[in-house]
């Protein structure tokens, strides 16, 4: 039985990942692919916790949010196909139409 | 009794009616003659209840129903008909019908016809609530309402600049004298813990005197400004620029008289503070003397006889004060009659001659208009204190009753009387008799007045020739509520009190009997005395102003310094403007300046400036990188958390 505090090591490292994956990279589905990191490793510590507190709420929680990042997935792909229509262009670089 | 009600509602239904309707359907006579009618049922209803109780002596309090309930004390909407205040709404409501009819012919042609019949009404309402209250807040209702009617009246011609600004006078004025007596009653009821008059003085004996003393003089401060006493006397002689029925029935007969009652109804309360009675009558007796020569000189026909009536109103309070309860209502109510009378007479002249004040530019109007000639030279020797007429048995009784008790008010008063025989006379020469000074274009349509305006002056001149005789019935009908031993709703021990304040007037015996007190007069010296000062005033108006054996001028220029005194109303009016309007003026200039300019708009300016400075700074951060934005969120998070794990 592998203790549960590796398995929110492992939570923490793949957060810290999706951050600097977020931070750094400038195309727009690395920033997409990072964000899901992100929320898996939310799944992770769910789990992790659920197993520790011997509580069943939390994979319940898990489920939700997979659904809702696969949603958020295909909204999101859709609408990055939507700014490449019109920019021929995926780079946060040059998406600053918001700045100031 | 319980047909009393329609006494004050009657009014209102027609200010009602009119006020809704008058426009559109009632139109110039019809409005007019709703008025007349409703007033004139109250007037038919409180004559009925007047004689009842005459009859009875007795006294009715009605709860009609109950207005608002503050704690254990319910303010009721009450009648409380005795014969105090019998008397006043049978003035009040007599001479208000005869000044209606007579309105109904003064303004004629007028295009605010209905407003005006409205806005009476609904000062009459206010005045019946006023004088049937039995309680000081219905009481001080009242005492706002009819200074509110006496504003829009003021400026019923409100598109004359000179008109608003006096009503705005008055109401400023008044509301110096309604904020000492709205202080008054709450001091009253902080004391009593009840606003019935009954309730007050049965709780007389366990007051402190100087309680009762404060609550006396705020509430008579109240008195002071409505009654146009001297310091806040500046409003009355500007009032005069509303239309004549409305200085005759406000600024004569009836509101201005509502301090007098006032203080009668309260008679318990200010004979329980000696000091209270001696600020009443040197205030009166200040106010009788000063208006008088402030009347002396003026030119404009409605401000001597304004003047004269703020000197009678100083004689009813200088009765109160010397303790003459009784004696001062009936000056009331004769110097109602009388002083209508002259008002009436001086609107019909104004009709007449196209409304010329300056009585420098009339003369000879007796050949012209021979009924207001005479009905007012009846309401000046009933002014003037001559024998038969009313004045002579209401006025003279204060002047002998003030030579018994205090000499120095006495000759104050008497001195007045002088000065009044020989204002008013000077007015009568000066318009009715004496030189053609009269403008020929005007001459060529002075007419006499119609029917329904000579017809109200010849009613009041006969009452103001027969009322005096009735003096003994009105001292003897008073007594009920004015004379201690016999006010049957006080306690025993509120009656000494009451009793041992009214001493001061127990060695003062006046003839009752009208027949009796004119023998009395014309035997002893004080009496004389004082019939020869009447006499003597108009003695110098006619030598002065018909015979012209003197110049008026000669006399002006000899006492120069005094006629500029008396030509300048004493500076008072000088010196409120440059303490009151313009240091108000000055002292707002000043608060505009630190509380508008500097403190609210820095606080408003500079709550804009500062979130334009920090929107400024802040869009700085708003770089429109995404990575960017998330390295900033993570960080405030690492930091929220970096807390939370260390303090908590």
């Amino acid at each position: 039985m592998v203790p549960y505090e590796y398995y929110v090591a492992l939570s923490g490292l793949l957060m810290v990942l999706g951050l600097i994956g977020v931070a750094v990279r400038r195309n727009i589905i690395a920033l997409l692919l990072s964000t899901e990191l992100m929320l898996n490793a939310v799944n992770i510590a769910f789990v992790a916790f659920d197993m520790k507190l011997a509580d069943v709420s939390g994979q319940v929680f898990v489920f939700f949010i997979l659904t809702i990042a696969a949603a958020e997935a295909a909204v999101g792909l859709g609408l990055i196909m939507a700014i490449y229509r019109l920019r021929k262009d995926v780079d946060t670089e040059t998406l600053t139409e918001l700045k100031n | 009794m319980e047909y009393l009600w329609i006494i004050p509602f009657s009014p209102l239904i027609a200010f009602i009616i009119i006020g809704l309707f008058g426009y559109k359907f009632l139109k110039e006579p019809l409005s007019g003659i709703i008025a007349v009618i409703a007033v004139a049922i109250s007037a038919v209803v409180s004559i009925i209840g007047f004689i009842k109780v005459a009859t009875t002596g007795e006294y009715y309090n009605l709860k009609l129903f109950t207005w608002m309930p503050i704690g254990d004390y319910e303010i009721s909407v009450s009648i409380l008909w005795d014969p105090l205040s019998a008397l006043m709404t049978c003035v009040v409501t007599v001479i208000s019908t005869f000044i209606f009819i007579f309105a109904t012919g003064y303004m004629k042609n007028e295009p605010s016809y209905p407003r005006f019949f409205a806005y009476l009404s609904l000062f009459v309402f206010m005045m019946l609530m006023l004088t049937l209250s039995d309680n000081l807040v219905q009481l001080f209702f009242g005492w706002e309402g009819v200074g509110l009617a006496s504003y829009l009246l003021i400026g019923f011609y409100h598109h004359k600049k000179s008109a608003a600004d006096a009503a705005f006078e008055s109401f400023i004025v008044n509301r110096v004298g309604d904020w000492l007596f709205l202080t008054g009653l709450i001091l009253a009821f902080v004391t009593f813990e009840t606003l019935d008059y009954i309730d007050i003085f049965n709780k007389i004996p366990e007051a402190e005197y100087w309680v009762i003393t404060a609550i006396a003089l705020l509430l008579f401060g109240g008195a002071v400004g409505k009654s146009a006493q001297l310091g806040l006397h500046i409003w009355l002689p500007n009032a005069m620029e509303g239309p004549t029925p409305v200085s005759a029935l406000i600024h004569a007969a009836t509101m201005v008289a509502a301090g007098v009652y006032m203080v009668s109804r309260l008679m318990p309360v200010f004979a329980a503070s000696d000091i209270a009675l001696d600020v009443v009558l040197f205030v009166g007796t200040a106010s009788a003397f000063i208006a008088a020569t402030m009347g002396l000189v003026q030119n404009d026909i409605k401000r001597i006889i304004a003047y004269s009536t703020m000197s009678q109103l100083g004689y009813m309070f200088a009765a109160e004060g010397l303790g003459l309860f009784g004696e001062g209502m009936f000056h009331l109510a004769s110097h109602a009659v009388f002083k209508a009378l002259l008002f009436l007479a001086a609107g019909s002249v104004l009709i007449g001659i196209h409304h010329i004040l300056n009585v420098q530019q009339m003369g000879q109007l007796r050949k012209y208009m021979p009924i207001t000639a005479i009905t007012f030279l009846i309401g000046a020797l009933a002014l003037s204190g001559i024998p038969p007429f009313a004045g002579f048995f209401s006025k003279d009784p204060i002047i002998e009753g003030a030579y018994e008790i205090s000499k120095f008010a006495w000759f104050f008063l008497w001195l007045g009387a002088l000065l009044t025989a020989f204002y008013i006379f000077r007015l009568y020469f000066l318009a009715f008799e004496n030189g053609d000074r009269l403008d020929p274009h005007v001459k060529e349509h002075v007419h006499e007045s119609p029917p329904t305006m000579t017809i109200p002056l010849i009613v009041l001149a006969s009452g103001a020739v027969i009322l005096g005789f009735f003096k003994e019935f009105f001292g003897n009908f008073l007594k009920p509520s004015l004379e201690p031993s016999q006010m049957s709703f006080l306690s025993e021990e509120a009656k000494r009190i009451v009793e041992e304040g009214l001493s001061r007037a127990d060695h003062v015996h006046i003839a009752e009997d009208a027949f009796h007190f004119l023998v009395h007069s014309l035997t002893s010296p004080i009496g004389i005395l004082a019939l020869f000062t009447a006499l003597i005033g108009i003695f110098g108006a006619w030598v002065i102003y018909q015979l012209k054996k003197i110049d008026a001028r000669e006399i002006a220029k000899t006492f120069r310094p005094l006629y500029l005194l008396f030509y300048n109303r004493w500076y008072f009016d000088f010196i409120y403007y440059a303490a009151f309007v313009y240091g108000y003026y000055k002292f707002s200039k000043i608060l505009w300046f630190i509380g508008d300019k500097i403190i609210i708009d820095g606080i408003v300016d500079g709550s804009a400036k500062a979130s334009l400075a920090t929107g400024s700074g802040l869009r700085l951060f708003q770089s429109g990188r995404i990575g960017a934005y998330v390295t900033q969120m993570a960080i405030g998070i690492l930091i929220f958390l970096g807390i939370f794990l260390l303090f908590v």
